[in-house]
């Protein structure tokens, strides 16, 4: 079976745990960091994964900031971006959009929807 | 003679006054060694708690999430101690605020069986506002009625955070009969934030939602009805159109009007274009803003000249709006718009428009 | 030893002075905890994701800027930054004469831009508004100069949401910063200012203009501020906002209702404090009305500021601080004893200990050291005065470093909260009654000061912070 990669960016720890959980169940190999130092961090230093998985509200580094840096290094710049939003208001969404992002997942969400929305970037 | 008996001597010749400083001296020096102790206790009692939760999350996180998974057996759910309880009911609620569909349920199901829902029920009733709030909003996920009436006096209280919670989780638990509850609460919170009372509506769905508010306008005094007319326009429902043409029936107070035209906006019902032409010249300048606006959502061809003159009111604000709209009709081209912004002869209505234009880079 | 009774009543009215004051402070201390605690707990049920469903209020951020070259484009970066659902920046120069404008001109792509400006506020005239082709949410205007006051009154006339924000240039703000100050007007419609409280930035680590890491400068002098701040400025003030006296909003870092500011007439230009006189202003006229209204303090750590390090720095800001605060009090005097806890409770204590009080300290250290020098008073008399004096003082700082402790804990790190304690320590040794020196100072320029002489001052001296 192969593994395939996730790499998560969010601060909220339920969330997160969650998000983990419910993706390993699914047979995804998850990588989490806390907070967007972290983050900024394993953008630079790591392979890229095969989906990241992004929280907008972040409270050190804005989500968006997180998206101008991957799409910057030359490595991460074609890895599919799914953001995290709390309210589905359209300016938050399309702003994502434009910075970048491939796709979104409003909370709360359903698990199976996020699994599906992944799975349709890591086919 | 001994130090402290100088002392005392010395301190026994001396006026009432210093006596009086030197107790206070001796007093703020024990204070302040019993603040400092105080300060080192409280310091320990965060690590030890920051510990302890990290303890209760450690051994609570696989149950709530292995919960999660229809096919896995079950974990066996530990007795909840009363010192954890916020711990523990803290998680389960946050977990039920992130998800959403079937996980909602299984969620429930667990919380039955671990008797967190005895918990939440028992929470309610403490002193600690922060607890009671967590508890009336793990109720609503919980969709449990046995503390209704505790729920509805919270409601009644009138408490900005937690009677608004605790309205929207008896509108979770049932659409109709929380509605009931709350309804008349919504006249008379004037002066709660418009989105809270949105956020509760929007919980109950748009029908409910505007039956409500349809019959709290039967029954409410006219200062009430711009408020209201404003909470139509949350439930996104053409239900309300018809209401609110009735209500100006009947009603021809500016306040009331300017909240119409602004619903008869969002939902561009070209039916209601003739009203919103009719008042771009009202006394109030409110109004004839609002007639403006909807004027560029709902008009035609034929309102690019009452707009055109609007362009030249007194209001700033009136004028902007009208700028805005022209640029929003179908028929409106980006020439004329340019053109406007040079030949209009009122100085401020070609600011107006060359501000816009600017705006949408249009030029 | 016979002893007048001249003497004698010195000594009652001095030590009464010291106890009143601080059994005041300590009073205010204990009720701003009162409201912290609930405060703490309801953050627990913040965090919940549902919690941002209610609709923020639009804000139009302004900052004033005044030959901000160096570090106007990072201010500018982090602002565009905040976690906050609908805002704009308006960024207005008073008639900089370095390259502050440039260097937003380049940096953001800005474009001269037509906009219709409305002079609701009087203020020194436009020479430019410019938008921004990237960032639609940030514009720039360029005044000819006037001083702060005016450029914040320029700045609202071009503000187009309902709610504004005041900030200093070099006011570091968190991404959280506008939410938590924009709450109070959330939870409650009546609501017209909130302010955040302001913490001390020297010694923390800052990244692209926002707070990284908090940590504890090496500075004595920036160490005794951190306790000074959180003992006066925090817990201080904080205590009046349940009571709806608060007095003072910092120009650090304020949020307040357009509208009810630009009815109460703006911003003054011709005092020092223009943010304190706002706030006291704002109280008056709306005592004035009819309908009740709110004034709070917002107690979350949202607002880091750099402080003076050096002496000669630290005592022209106090100096010009006591001016603000004196000429805030003696503009509106006719809110004294006008109702509410405003006009019985905060404006009396306000005048009585922070604005006339340091007349009271140095006259009774001069008094208590000079009677011992005079033989009036025995040395050991003197000593126990000196005692009780400094020792309430020290009560008073070890208690808002407990108060921290049990309210935000700042400062994790053990050795750091070591260090601040020896610092409330050593601050009641010199530090505070340099500052009532320095507040002496500032109340005789203010009462003998040559009033029009503030129209000559240079507009950049007017630019250094007040509050």
């Amino acid at each position: 079976m192969n593994n395939r990669a996730v790499f998560i960016v969010e601060d909220d720890e339920h969330v997160a745990a969650l998000v983990r959980f419910v993706l390993e169940r699914e047979g995804f190999e998850v990588t989490h960091a806390g907070d967007g130092g972290v983050a900024a961090q394993h953008i630079d230093t790591m392979p890229p994964p095969d989906v990241v998985l992004l929280d907008v509200m972040l409270p050190q580094v804005s989500g968006f900031e997180l998206i101008a840096r991957i799409r910057a290094r030359e490595e991460w710049s074609e890895v599919p971006i799914l953001m995290l939003t709390s309210q589905s208001t359209s300016q938050n969404v399309v702003r994502a959009l434009d910075a970048g992002a491939n796709d979104y997942v409003t909370k709360p969400f359903r698990p199976e929807e996020l699994i599906a929305r992944i799975r349709r970037f890591v086919r | 003679m001994t130090r402290t008996a100088t002392l005392a001597v010395a301190l026994g010749s001396q006026p009432f006054a210093v006596r009086l400083a030197f107790l206070i001296s001796l007093t703020t020096a024990a204070l302040t060694v019993a603040f400092l102790a105080l300060t080192g206790a409280a310091r320990t009692l965060t690590v030890v708690r920051q510990r302890r939760r990290g303890k209760i999350l450690e051994l609570w996180r696989p149950i709530m999430l292995g919960s999660l998974s229809p096919r896995r057996e079950l974990l066996p759910a530990p007795r909840i101690r009363r010192t954890h309880r916020t711990t523990v009911l803290g998680m389960w609620t946050h977990l039920q605020e992130s998800l959403a569909g079937d996980a909602k349920d299984r969620l429930n199901s667990l919380a039955r069986r671990a008797r967190l829902d005895g918990v939440a029920r028992r929470m309610l009733r403490t002193p600690n506002a922060a607890d009671q709030l967590l508890a009336v909003i793990a109720l609503g996920h919980l969709g449990d009625r046995e503390k209704w009436d505790a729920l509805a006096d919270i409601v009644r209280a009138g408490k900005p955070t937690l009677s608004s919670a605790a309205a929207r989780a008896m509108v979770r638990i049932d659409a109709q009969d929380g509605l009931r509850v709350v309804a008349p609460m919504i006249l008379s919170w004037t002066d709660w934030h418009p989105s809270r009372i949105a956020a509760i509506l929007n919980e109950a769905g748009s029908e409910a939602a505007a039956r409500v508010v349809t019959e709290l306008i039967e029954v409410s005094p006219s200062e009430s009805l711009p408020r209201l007319i404003r909470y139509l326009e949350v439930a996104r429902n053409d239900k309300v159109l018809p209401i609110v043409r009735r209500v100006l029936e009947e009603n021809d107070d500016a306040e009331v009007l300017a909240a119409a035209l602004h619903v008869f906006g969002e939902f561009r019902d070209r039916d209601d274009a003739p009203l919103a032409r009719r008042h771009v010249s009202h006394p109030q300048w409110f109004v004839r803003l609002q007639a403006v606006t909807a004027l560029g959502k709902l008009g035609g061809a034929d309102d690019e000249r009452p707009l055109t003159d609007a362009l030249g009111d007194r209001e700033w604000w009136v004028r902007y709006r009208a700028a805005q709209a022209l640029t929003a009709l179908p028929s409106m081209t980006s020439e004329r718009l340019v053109e406007l912004r040079t030949s209009h002869p009122d100085r401020y209505a070609r600011d107006a428009v060359a501000q816009v234009l600017a705006e949408r880079g249009i030029a | 030893m016979t002893r007048s009774l001249a003497a004698q009543a010195f000594e009652w009215v001095f030590l009464g002075y010291f106890v009143m004051i601080n059994t005041g402070y300590l009073l205010l201390d204990f009720t701003a905890l009162a409201g912290i605690v609930p405060h703490m707990r309801e953050r627990v049920t913040e965090s919940f994701p549902s919690a941002g469903m209610s609709l923020e209020p639009p804000v139009s951020v302004l900052v004033p800027a005044y030959n901000e070259e160096a570090t106007v484009e990072a201010t500018v970066e982090a602002l565009l930054q905040l976690n906050y659902s609908e805002y704009e920046v308006v960024v207005v120069s008073d008639g900089s004469t370095d390259g502050t404008l440039d260097a937003l001109v380049r940096r953001f792509s800005l474009r001269p831009f037509p906009e219709a400006y409305r002079a609701r506020l009087p203020s020194q005239p436009i020479r430019g508004i410019y938008a921004s082709t990237i960032y639609p949410n940030l514009r720039v205007i360029d005044k000819e100069n006037g001083g702060k006051a005016d450029t914040l009154n320029a700045g609202i006339n071009a503000a187009r949401y309902p709610l504004f924000c005041s900030i200093d240039a070099d006011s570091i703000l968190q991404r959280d910063s506008l939410r938590r100050v924009a709450r109070p007007f959330m939870e409650d419609a009546r609501t017209v200012a909130a302010g955040g409280t302001v913490r001390i930035a020297n010694g923390c680590s800052v990244r692209n203009g926002f707070l990284e890491r908090v940590g504890v400068p090496r500075n004595l002098l920036a160490l005794m501020q951190i306790v000074e701040y959180l003992r006066a400025f925090l817990f201080g003030r904080l205590g009046w906002s349940p009571l709806n006296a608060l007095l003072i909003i910092s120009g650090a870092f304020g949020l307040f209702h357009k509208e009810t500011v630009v009815a109460a007439g703006g911003y003054r230009t011709d005092t020092v404090g223009e943010d304190m006189e706002l706030v006291v202003r704002l109280h008056r006229h709306l005592k004035g009305r009819r309908g009740s209204y709110r004034i709070t303090f917002v107690p979350d750590p949202i607002c880091w500021t750099e402080v003076p390090e050096t002496i000669r720095t630290l005592g022209r800001q106090r100096i010009r601080w006591q001016r603000g605060l004196v000429e805030s009090l003696w503009l509106n005097r006719s809110l004294l004893f006008r109702g509410g806890a405003v006009g019985w409770l905060s404006f009396p204590f306000t005048m009585f200990f922070e604005g006339f009080g340091p007349v009271v300290e140095i006259a009774g250290y001069g008094f208590f050291v000079g009677g011992a020098i005079a033989g009036v008073l025995s040395v050991d008399a003197m000593l126990i005065f000196l005692l009780a004096a400094i020792g309430m003082g020290v009560l008073l700082s070890v208690s808002a470093l407990l108060l921290e402790e049990l309210s935000f804990h700042v400062y994790p790190h053990p050795g750091q909260i070591g260090l601040l304690f020896l610092a409330a320590l050593v601050e009641n040794f010199g530090y505070r009654q340099l500052n009532s020196v320095w507040r002496l100072v500032g109340l005789t320029r203010w009462l003998f000061g040559r009033k029009g002489e503030w129209g000559q001052m240079t507009r950049s001296a007017a630019w250094r912070r007040t509050s």
